[in-house]
C-alpha cells in the first residue's frame, strides 16, 4: 500500500512536469496566424532575423535581407545600434531559414526593437 | 549533526523528495526534447564531435531520460534509477565542461527553461543534482547497513 501511494505520488510528479513542460514550449511561439471562415490561412505575421551582411542602422523593407528562424537560440547579439529584426506578414507560414519572400507575398509590418547582429542560430 | 541521528522514516522521505525532484528535472527536460525535437536534433547537428550521431543521440537521450525517472517512480528499483541519473547528469556536466573548454560556439539544448542558464550556472545545476542524488545514495546504504 505504501508502495502505491509512492508510485502514485511519483506518478502525479511526472504529470505535473510534461505539463509545466507543454506549457513552457507552447509559449515559445510568437506566429500571429489569421484564418478565413473555413479554417484556412490568410497571413502569418511574424519575426524575422537581418543577415548580418545587410546589417546596418537604418529601416531595410528588402525581404531578401531577412531569415526566419525557429531555434531557441537565435538572437541579437547586442552592442551595434543595427536593426536586428523586423515583422513580416506572408501568406504561408515560414520554415526555418526561409526568407519573407519564401513564405509568400511578404509585407513589411515594422522593425522589432531589437538592436544589434543576428547570431545565425 | 550527523544524518544517522535522524528516524529511518525520515530519511526514507529525504531519499524519496530526492527521487521527486529527479524524475521532474529529467521528465521535464525529456519531454520537451521530444515535443521540440526537431530544435534538439537540429541543435546537435551543430556539434562537431556528435554531428554524425545527431540524429541517434536526439533520440536515445529523451528515452534514457524517461526510463531513469520510471524507475525512479518504481520504488524497488529507485536505487537504479538514481545510479543512472547520477551517470547521465555526469556526461551531461562532462559535455558542458569540454563544450566550454574547447568549442567555439556553446550550444545548448537541454530542453526546457533550463537553456535559459548561463553555461557556468548549469555546470553549478548539474552537480547540485549529483550532489543531492549521492547523498540519497548513502541514506540508502545507511539505511540497509543499520538494518542488518
Amino acid at each position: 500500500m505504501k508502495n502505491f501511494k509512492k508510485i502514485a505520488l511519483g506518478l502525479m510528479v511526472g504529470a505535473m512536469a510534461i505539463g509545466f513542460s507543454s506549457f513552457i514550449n507552447s509559449s515559445k511561439s510568437h506566429l500571429l496566424v489569421k484564418r478565413n471562415a473555413k479554417g484556412k490561412i490568410i497571413s502569418v505575421t511574424t519575426s524575422y532575423f537581418r543577415l548580418p551582411a545587410d546589417a546596418s542602422t537604418g529601416t531595410d523593407m528588402n525581404a531578401s535581407h531577412y531569415v526566419f528562424s525557429d531555434g531557441a537560440l537565435a538572437d541579437c547579439i547586442s552592442g551595434t545600434n543595427n536593426v536586428c529584426k523586423s515583422e513580416w506578414t506572408t501568406t504561408n507560414t515560414p520554415a526555418d531559414g526561409q526568407s519573407p519572400a519564401d513564405a509568400g507575398s511578404p509585407t513589411f509590418v515594422s522593425n522589432d526593437g531589437s538592436r544589434g547582429i543576428y547570431n545565425g542560430n | 549533526m550527523k544524518i544517522i541521528h535522524f528516524s529511518e522514516k525520515f530519511r526514507n522521505n529525504i531519499i524519496f523528495c530526492i527521487c521527486l525532484i529527479c524524475i521532474f528535472l529529467f521528465l521535464y527536460t525529456g519531454y520537451s526534447k521530444i515535443e521540440d525535437h526537431k530544435r534538439f536534433f537540429k541543435g546537435l547537428t551543430r556539434v562537431a564531435i556528435i554531428g554524425p550521431y545527431a540524429l541517434f543521440i536526439s533520440w536515445i537521450v529523451p528515452l534514457v531520460e524517461i526510463v531513469i525517472s520510471v524507475l525512479l517512480i518504481i520504488p524497488k528499483t529507485s536505487k537504479w534509477g538514481l545510479y543512472g541519473f547520477i551517470i547521465l547528469m555526469s556526461m551531461f556536466t562532462i559535455y558542458i565542461v569540454s563544450m566550454v573548454l574547447w568549442a567555439t560556439k556553446l550550444p545548448c539544448h537541454c530542453g526546457g527553461a533550463i537553456e535559459k542558464l548561463s553555461w557556468t550556472q548549469h555546470i553549478w545545476f548539474n552537480l547540485a543534482f549529483i550532489a543531492i542524488a549521492i547523498f540519497a545514495l548513502r541514506l540508502i546504504k545507511l539505511n540497509t547497513s543499520l538494518k542488518t
